[in-house]
């Protein structure tokens, strides 16, 4: 392999894919990145053996091939090389030079073969997107991932597409659930699959930095998102997701529109002395008015109304104040809806005027 | 590392491919026999058939892995994404549920290249109770495509509802014209040779670490320090235990000494004398065993049964 590329588009790519590695494998190669050239193209790779992202950048090439290299080292090299040359970079056998200017460094390389690269393709159907949204989407629902490894099928975020909902993502630990929806301007094919937590992070890592349209592609086995000169395929849970649709309760009688910011800060004010292992606080629900109390086993308390928009019956119900501070913090408008039954019934949190996210909290007993 | 099967296992090497070529392989099997014989070498290369691209062979001998494709290159180079090896990690005890843990959350994951996903549990006895329970679920309801392959030395320490759930497969020890031609792929020396003969039994990888010279010195010197073991200086065998135990497996160190007590020992002394230094033989060969499992330091516990057999040969001697 003989390439020639220009340092600041190669230290980007190299930047990409380099996060993706893991930095302390016990074997070598699996540090690596994986250059290849051929077409007028260098395609950079990495992979952590669940997920493997991919970077084209169109260069000169006086001679095809593919090689595997240290990920760090050549990210280290390159982002310390003169920013306006050139970097040439050549195999010698099992070497590989690389030159800027008058730097000159010799690294050593494994065979491309050894290296598990990208499978193709093998998605049942693709929806293009606008990338910002996907990152927005996948923000106001990824932190209601479970953490719990014992049941897998809830560590990662389901991606749903069908012809009558559009996308929708939905993610759940058993306790919260946070669904976020929106309908497609094109004909769709049903299919789903359960992203795992790390792959759903890169996926937003990489649709924030993406200007315009981005391509998501759900397979049984694979998912894989193309952005640009940028993609990604990791593998997906095999498992199947709970029935979500029963969750969201739909008949709750209740309704109390509550200003989003103020009671954010009333909350985070009131979970300085709640209980520090379950952060539990009581909403009480009166005419026109919500009262925010938390106490704790040192018998300190802290008590604070916020307007709002009820006049139901009075209701009391406990929550776990971390579950609310995240619905609150994912929704996007003024004001939010929080609809209920009574004290135990799980309890729906919409935006101000819309249907298209719905966040479900289990109260609590206290 | 090549992806044949392994010598004197070609038995369950053609069951297994035999399944996997009608398409009806079970989702976990169990190869257990003695230490050394080659069974993770088996288990190896069944991993290596499962996953790879092209195989080739023929029916009687069962097919194997080509060894070539981007499978195979990936297999050798332990980069296979599909691929993972679990075994007990050093300085621990036993296998831990942590360990079994990833191992579910790595088989509830899809495959990247194809659908197939393989586990190789070897020293699979080693798992705790915890672990064995927590892979039992993984047992129980295996996900399409997945391999678990586990290596066991003691069967019947693994559950009986592990067992019930596996494919089982026995390795024997392997017979002379095996050993002859895996003992003359490995280098030793004369005197090693010798030893080697004396003390394999079958198992090829019980004496692989002859081929190191400093091995079969230390256990010369060993050899010399038992042969009058009942007045052999206390400081002579505490010196040598300082140096050898960390390097020498502690298998062929007692191989070596029920060898040789076996040897020096003329059948004298009287019934209870003869029992006790029965007792006390059973104890020396439970040593290495003993020192995993609770956790012992291996020179002092194996002092003391020194200490012990010394006693006991006397008092055979002067009855």
């Amino acid at each position: 392999m003989h390439i020639t590329v220009p340092r600041t588009s190669f230290l980007q790519h190299v930047q990409r894919c380099q996060n993706i590695v893991e930095k302390r494998s016990p074997n070598a190669i699996l540090s690596n990145l994986l250059l290849r050239a051929s077409n007028e193209t260098l395609e950079i790779v990495a992979t952590d053996l669940q997920i493997g992202v991919s970077s084209k950048v169109h260069i000169h090439i006086q001679d095809e091939g593919e090689i595997t290299i240290s990920a760090k080292k050549l990210f280290d090299i390159v982002k310390e090389l003169d920013v306006d040359s050139d970097v040439e970079l050549k195999t010698e056998s099992s070497f590989m030079e690389i030159k800027s200017g008058r730097s000159k460094f010799r690294l050593s390389t494994l065979p491309a073969i050894d290296y598990p690269g990208i499978p193709e393709q093998d998605t049942d159907f693709s929806i293009q997107f606008e990338g910002k949204d996907l990152a927005t989407m996948i923000g106001a629902t990824s932190f209601s991932m479970s953490t719990d490894e014992t049941r897998k099928y809830l560590t990662g975020t389901l991606f749903e597409i069908s012809p009558e909902q559009g996308l929708q993502l939905i993610a759940t630990d058993g306790h919260r659930m946070a669904l976020v929806g929106t309908l497609l301007d094109q004909n769709v094919e049903a299919c789903r699959a359960i992203v795992p937590r790390k792959a759903v992070a890169e996926i937003k890592k990489i649709c924030e930095e993406t200007q315009g349209q981005v391509t998501l592609s759900l397979g049984k086995r694979q998912v894989r998102l193309d952005a640009g000169e940028h993609s990604l395929t990791s593998k997906v849970i095999d498992a199947k997701f709970p029935v979500y649709q029963d969750v969201i309760p739909s008949d709750n009688p209740e309704e109390a529109v509550v200003d989003r910011i103020r009671m954010d800060q009333i909350l985070r004010r009131s979970m300085i002395v709640a209980n520090e292992f379950t952060h539990d606080v009581r909403l009480q629900f009166s005419n026109n008015s919500i009262q925010v109390s938390a106490h704790n086993t040192e018998q300190e308390q802290a008590e604070e109304f916020v307007e709002a928009d009820y006049t139901g019956k009075d209701v009391s119900i406990g929550f776990n104040g971390r579950y609310l501070r995240d619905v609150l913090s994912a929704v996007q408008t003024e004001r939010v809806r929080i609809q209920f039954k009574d004290e135990l019934s799980p309890v729906l949190i919409l935006e101000d005027g819309s249907d298209a996210s719905k966040y479900v909290v289990m109260p609590m007993r206290i | 590392m090549n992806f044949k099967p392994a010598l004197g296992h070609e038995a369950i090497h053609v069951r297994f491919s035999k399944a996997l070529e009608e398409q009806r392989l079970h989702h976990a099997w169990l190869l257990y026999g003695m230490k050394g014989i080659g069974k993770a070498c088996e288990a190896m290369a069944m991993a290596a058939l499962y996953l790879c691209e092209h195989r080739n062979g023929s029916e009687q001998q069962g097919a194997h892995a080509c060894g070539e494709c981007h499978g195979c290159c990936m297999l050798k180079a332990g980069s296979h994404p599909d691929f993972i090896m679990l075994e007990r990690l050093e300085k621990k005890r036993d296998i831990t549920v942590d360990q079994i843990r990833e191992v579910l959350s790595f088989l509830s994951l899809t495959g990247m290249q194809s659908e197939k996903r393989v586990v190789v549990l070897n020293d699979a006895e080693m798992m705790n109770l915890q672990a064995a329970n927590a892979l039992l679920k993984g047992l129980e309801e295996p996900s399409g495509g997945s391999l678990l392959l586990m290596v066991c030395h003691d069967l019947m320490r693994l559950p009986a509802t592990i067992r019930s759930r596996c494919m089982l497969g026995h390795c024997a020890p392997l017979g002379d014209t095996h050993m002859n031609h895996v003992l003359a792929g490995m280098e030793f020396s004369d005197v090693a040779k010798k030893m080697a003969v004396e003390i394999a039994g079958g198992r090829p990888g019980h004496v692989a670490c002859l081929q190191d010279h400093k091995v079969v010195d230390g256990l010369l010197q060993w050899q010399a320090l038992l042969k009058d073991v009942q007045r052999a200086d206390v400081g002579d065998l505490q010196n040598w235990l300082d140096t050898h135990l960390t390097m020498i497996p502690h298998e062929l160190i007692i191989d070596v000494a029920l060898q040789e007590i076996q040897s020096q020992w003329d059948g004298t002394g009287s019934f209870t004398s003869r029992e006790s230094l029965l007792k006390t033989m059973w104890s020396l060969a439970a040593w290495p065993k003993e020192v995993v499992r609770h956790s012992l330091r291996a020179g002092p516990a194996l002092m003391a049964l020194l200490l012990e057999l010394r006693l006991v040969l006397k008092s055979c001697a002067v009855a």
